[in-house]
């Protein structure tokens, strides 16, 4: 089935065609969502909030950009406005999972990885959120400046601005990056 | 050794950065399908985005404010319109021409 069929047929009211959109597309939803709040309940909660509200949308799709790129826009404004509200409210957010996850991963270069993951956290919204997309997702330029709704430009330069940031905070390791 | 290497580098350190778990399908497919039916049969209540609820405020507390004034405004106070007097000849424009 083509994305325009899968499409007109969940606009029919079709639940299997509902449940094949999702299929297609949860992966890829849930990992950004993870990938930004690092929290596994945040990002249940954030890739829930996105396909509900696509469902609800999906009248409003018109088609000039990929449907996995409309997706993306969803989801990067529910967990982007999402993470906003936590910060706002000031709640401490819980990462124990988080760290429980990724800490298999540090015993190679642990005082690099942890100071690189901080230098990450410290980065400012759009440069992580570009950060994060484009060199940890994967996510192509045209799809972040669609879904942060910024030019292709932008994204290029906050991406350049973002590893400046990062090389400038772990530059005191500059001997240890080839092993 | 160059930034872009030490780019590549940071690209491969960051693949570990608030790495995913399985992604739970299942779970968050009945989320999504018991959450859909709770808000259908929810009614629908209008919720305000923050700067629409500050300017909602804004507008309320200035039309108090308009009625406050009219209420409370001396009567009389208002300047007088000069009217013109009953006297005054109705005609004599007519009459000049």
């Amino acid at each position: 089935m083509d994305e325009r069929e899968l499409i007109a047929r969940v606009r029919a009211g079709d639940g299997l065609a509902e449940r094949a959109l999702y299929d297609a597309h949860v992966d890829r939803v849930f990992r950004l969502a993870y990938r930004l709040a690092g929290d596994d309940d945040l990002a249940r909660d954030f890739t829930q909030e996105t396909f509900i509200r696509a469902f609800e949308r999906l009248d409003s799709f018109r088609g000039e950009a990929a449907l996995s790129t409309w997706l993306y826009t969803i989801a990067t404004t529910v967990t982007l406005n999402g993470l906003r509200k936590l910060k706002r409210r000031g709640r401490e957010i819980e990462l124990d999972h988080a760290a429980e996850v990724a800490g298999g991963a540090r015993h190679a270069e642990p005082d690099l990885k942890t100071r690189l993951y901080a230098a990450i956290d410290a980065l400012s919204e759009k440069y992580r959120t570009v950060f994060v997309m484009h060199d940890v997702e994967g996510y192509t330029h045209e799809e972040i400046a669609t879904a942060l709704r910024v030019e292709v430009g932008t994204s290029k330069a906050q991406l350049s601005r973002a590893r400046a940031k990062l090389r400038a905070a772990l530059a005191d390791f500059a001997g240890d990056w080839i092993t | 050794m160059t930034d872009d290497r030490i780019d590549q580098r940071l690209r491969e350190l960051a693949r570990d950065y608030h790495r995913p778990p399985a992604v739970p399908r299942e779970e968050l497919w009945a989320r999504i399908v018991a959450e859909r039916a709770r808000r259908r049969a929810a009614p629908r209540v209008l919720a305000l985005r923050p700067w629409l609820r500050w300017g909602l405020a804004a507008a309320a507390v200035l039309v108090l404010g308009i009625a406050l004034g009219r209420l409370t405004a001396p009567v009389g106070s208002s300047p007088r319109r000069r009217t013109a007097p009953a006297s005054w000849p109705t005609g004599s424009r007519r009459r000049s021409t």
